[in-house]
């Protein structure tokens, strides 16, 4: 039986993860019932449901919506990416997987893929397994379809949606609540019910209310009409959490052509050449979502008017902060004579110092190259099991490369998260990584991974 | 003020286009359709781009034209400080030879490179080729005798009417045979729907690349451009949820539409903010798009490697990071490709000849200079509103640390290089 070998690397801090993935399973829907009032649930079926027998999710009547959360156990022929990035399946092995499913003859059989399929992504015991191999002590889970849940067009629907995932997420994380903590959807259709949504998580330890920023359905979330949810975040001590996503816009109703999100025009540059070519959408949609909030939020003058109000922001990298920030302040001074809004009583950028903190991936190098810059604002991504996620050791193998000091390293790694979220370091963690893991006979050799590599074997074959 | 010992090579400035392009060097035959196609208006009132016979009307205040306010000794601070109740006049140079090289004295800049402005807003989007083709030359022309006031000192991004290829690659044979033009200006956004990504511009890559020509990429904030052409509209459009209108539902359509259940009708409307912010975000945005799609996902720095390119006025520091991000997805992303990616991106940017404008207050460039040197042009962005002198610049990178060899090269010599122009002697 071939064994996956990793170098040895001990750490002297505890880990927080500030976002990682979980995929919505069937069985939120199956149980759905156990959460909802009737009005509710009916509201769910009409809204989002997931049909089991047809296998897809119908939103707003349209069936085969969604990413694909709930397709557990994976296809032949295919990797789930939402639930692929477990131990060790680092981005040269996926490569490998990849190139194997351009030939039927080579492709994953139903069980290989099913193997690839981390079942840590819907439930708990095998997550907390794969976060000791992993090197995460505690971990904040995110839910996957968020590319759904704005479209959707009933409001109790949608607040029956939040309740029910919330709920399970909440059950997800009782498993070890000192490890696993959830941060709550919520239904922005209505200011009103999302405000509900909000005191209703806060009283079971929900420390993060999450909200995409996009146009959807004309619902940016910065409008006035938001005051409400904003108040009852800082009331209960919820920390506003940014989670952009790509943006495919396959859920606007007919007739809808306006553009609702940044993300959606790197999109456009593959779609549009006419090529049957993909792979751009990892690499700007996040930060054109995020970039967006922030510049909205730092230049309206936002934090002003919330000011116990604090907020993270996921998935979007970090480097682009280091210039963004200082354009921000950059404009704020040269249209002053022409700004209708008050006055800020601060620089955009002390003001995110002081109110806000962004995510970052392991392989992100920049900010370990400027820690005087990101020291209190930065918090570690692990993006697990989303196919471009990483373990801490690659975080901290990027870190010591670039030679962080370990305090600053504890700093991004864990406590500037913890302290975001008021949640206490565990007594235990984890200090030595794991360094073999064994493997089924089919896994990826060595010399297949390199010739994967190559630029020619990812080409489509016709 | 610092005291310079190299030559400074502005390589992002910009002209503004004067009237007299359309009624003066525009073809007799192209007059009318030309200014319906492409024109900007001033007024004492109210100032508008028209683009293809619509308007798109400023939506800032007219009595500061920001694209060209500054002037220099100006801070940033005292842009913002100017009466917006009194008309400022635009800065000289924006459209006179002469005045704009006694303030490229007065900023410590040599000699620089020269954009557009409005062409810059709004030619990709002409519709009628001949009529594009017309504007090209037009501009092309002017811009050419503008640039004999100071041959060795002024050089132009001539403009291609990508309307219709044949026509652009006989406008880029022609420029590349004028002295002054030393790249060719290209905004990275969509045209008619398609995206730099599409086959149909392999033919300016390899004309380009034969040539020897270089590609002047510098995206603008998209203030009077439709949605879908860029990043700058979209974000405008959000920032108009910011506000609260008078006698109108509060976005949406009630709580069982999506649209948000808080329907509020107000006799008064809440405050907009007042001024764009998508100039704070859109051309790093629109350039990072160029880069990752076009040159890196889509292959045109592998297909064509001798292709030489400025990609400006969208800062360098996040460089580092697409690079990261596109080695991760040519992994990570189930395979679908046409053409065969590199996955050793990195390796692959070190070989290429592209380099990106840059602002001498970027935190990870004054950090570490020495990884960015190579690969990094200096521009001014005069006279924008946004303008910063030469000698402010090499004042904060020497306040950086930044060893004087190496600002001297980011500063001037990479632009020269990149550019196929001689430095001349530095004037301190």
């Amino acid at each position: 039986m071939p064994t996956q070998k990793f170098a040895p690397m001990s750490k002297n801090f505890p880990t927080f993860d500030c976002d990682a993935h979980v995929t919505e399973p069937p069985w939120l829907w199956e149980r759905a019932k156990d959460w909802l009032t009737k009005d509710e649930y009916e509201a769910l079926k009409n809204t989002i449901w997931y049909d089991a027998e047809s296998e897809q999710l119908i939103v707003n009547g349209k069936a085969g919506a969604g990413i694909g959360s709930q397709r557990i156990h994976g296809a032949a022929g295919m990797v789930n990416v939402l639930s692929l990035a477990g131990p060790g399946l680092k981005h040269d092995i996926q490569r490998a997987l990849n190139v194997r499913n351009l030939n039927p003859k080579t492709a994953l059989s139903a069980e290989q893929a099913d193997y690839i399929d981390h079942k840590g992504s819907y439930e708990p015991k095998p997550r907390l397994r794969d976060m000791d191999v992993q090197g995460i002590d505690q971990v904040m889970i995110i839910p996957t379809d968020i590319d759904t849940y704005p479209w959707l067009l009933n409001a109790v629907g949608a607040k029956a949606m939040c309740k029910a995932y919330n709920d399970w997420a909440h059950e997800y994380c009782q498993e070890n609540p000192q490890r696993l903590y959830f941060a709550a959807m919520l239904p922005m259709q209505d200011p009103k019910l999302a405000e509900q949504e909000v005191y209703r998580v806060a009283a079971k330890g929900c420390r993060v209310g999450l909200v995409r920023p996009i146009d959807a359905m004309g619902n940016f979330p910065i409008q006035p009409k938001y005051d409400r949810v904003w108040k009852a975040m800082e009331d209960a001590g919820l920390v506003y959490g940014m989670h952009p996503f790509p943006a495919f816009g396959s859920l606007k109703p007919p007739g809808y052509t306006e553009q609702h999100s940044g993300a959606e025009l790197i999109s456009l540059t593959a779609t549009s050449s006419g090529l049957p070519h993909s792979f751009l959408i990892n690499v700007q949609d996040f930060q054109a979502e995020a970039s967006l909030w922030v510049v909205m939020v730092l230049m309206s003058g936002f934090f002003d008017r919330y000011p116990k109000l604090r907020a993270a922001v996921f998935e979007a990298s970090s480097t682009w902060l280091s210039f963004v920030l200082d354009e921000c302040d950059k404009a704020y001074k040269l249209y002053r004579n022409e700004r209708k809004l008050r006055p800020l009583k601060q620089l955009p950028s002390e003001t995110f110092f002081e109110r806000c903190v962004t995510g970052f991936e392991g392989d992100e190098a920049p900010p370990s190259r400027l820690p005087e810059f990101y020291e209190n604002i930065l918090a570690w991504s692990s993006d697990v099991y989303h196919h471009d996620g990483d373990d801490a050791w690659r975080a901290i193998e990027t870190m010591r490369k670039c030679e962080l000091p370990e305090a600053y390293q504890a700093k991004f790694l864990g406590s500037n998260a913890r302290k975001l979220y008021r949640i206490d370091a565990p007594k235990k963690f984890i200090v030595d990584r794991v360094t073999t893991i064994e493997r089924p006979d089919w896994w990826p050799t060595e010399e297949e991974v390199k010739q994967s590599l190559k630029p020619e074997a990812s080409v489509l074959r016709f | 003020m610092a005291n310079k010992r190299f030559a400074v090579f502005d390589g992002d400035s910009h002209v503004v286009e004067p009237r007299e392009l359309w009624t003066k060097y525009l073809d007799p035959e192209y007059r009318t359709l030309g200014k319906s196609a492409l024109w900007r208006e001033e007024g004492r009132l109210g100032s508008y781009l028209k683009v293809n016979g619509k308007v798109f009307r400023d939506q800032m205040n007219s009595n500061i034209p920001r694209h060209a306010i500054w002037k220099p000794g100006m801070k940033w601070e005292d842009v913002g400080g100017l009466d917006p109740n009194v008309h400022h006049a635009p800065a000289a140079g924006a459209a006179n030879a002469e005045a704009r090289l006694r303030d490229m004295d007065a900023m410590g800049i040599d000699q620089a490179l020269l954009y557009p402005t409005w062409y810059a807003e709004g030619f990709h989007l002409v519709e009628d080729p001949d009529v594009a083709y017309a504007l090209a030359r037009a501009y092309n022309d002017w811009i050419a005798e503008f640039c004999m006031a100071a041959p060795e000192r002024l050089f132009a991004a001539s403009m291609v009417p990508l309307q219709n290829m044949d026509y652009a690659i006989e406008e880029l044979r022609r420029t590349s045979k004028i002295p002054c033009f030393r790249a060719a200006f290209i905004r990275p956004m969509f045209l008619e729907g398609h995206y730099f990504t599409h086959p149909i511009f392999d033919p300016l890559w390899a004309e380009l690349e034969k040539l020897g020509t270089t590609l002047a990429v510098h995206p603008t904030a998209g203030l009077w451009n439709p949605e879908w052409t860029s990043h700058g509209p979209f974000f405008e459009k959000v920032k108009g949820r910011l506000n609260h209108r008078a006698f109108m539902t509060a976005g949406g359509g009630g709580p069982t539409a999506g649209g948000g259940g808080d329907i509020t009708f107000g006799f008064t409307a809440s405050p907009p903010l007042g001024h764009p912010v998508a100039q704070i975000i859109a051309p790093w945005l629109d350039n990072h798009m160029f880069v990752a799609s076009t040159l890196i996902g889509f292959t045109v720095m592998q297909r064509f490697p001798n292709l030489k390119m400025v990609v400006a006025h969208g800062k360098a520091s996040w460089m580092e990071e697409v690079l990261e991000k596109m080695e991760a997805s040519t992994r990570t992303i189930p395979l679908l490709h046409f053409y065969p990616v590199r996955t050793d991106t990195e390796e692959m940017w070190e070989e290429g000849k592209i380099m990106l404008g840059f602002d001498a207050e970027e935190r990870l460039i004054q950090k570490l200079p020495e990884e960015f040197a190579a690969r990094i042009v200096w521009g001014s962005r005069y006279p924008h509103q946004d303008t910063t002198s030469a000698h402010d610049a090499i004042e904060q990178l020497t306040r950086a640390n930044v060893a004087e060899p190496t600002i001297a090269q980011m500063m001037g010599g990479n632009a020269a290089v990149q550019f196929g122009v001689t430095l001349t002697a530095a004037t301190s």
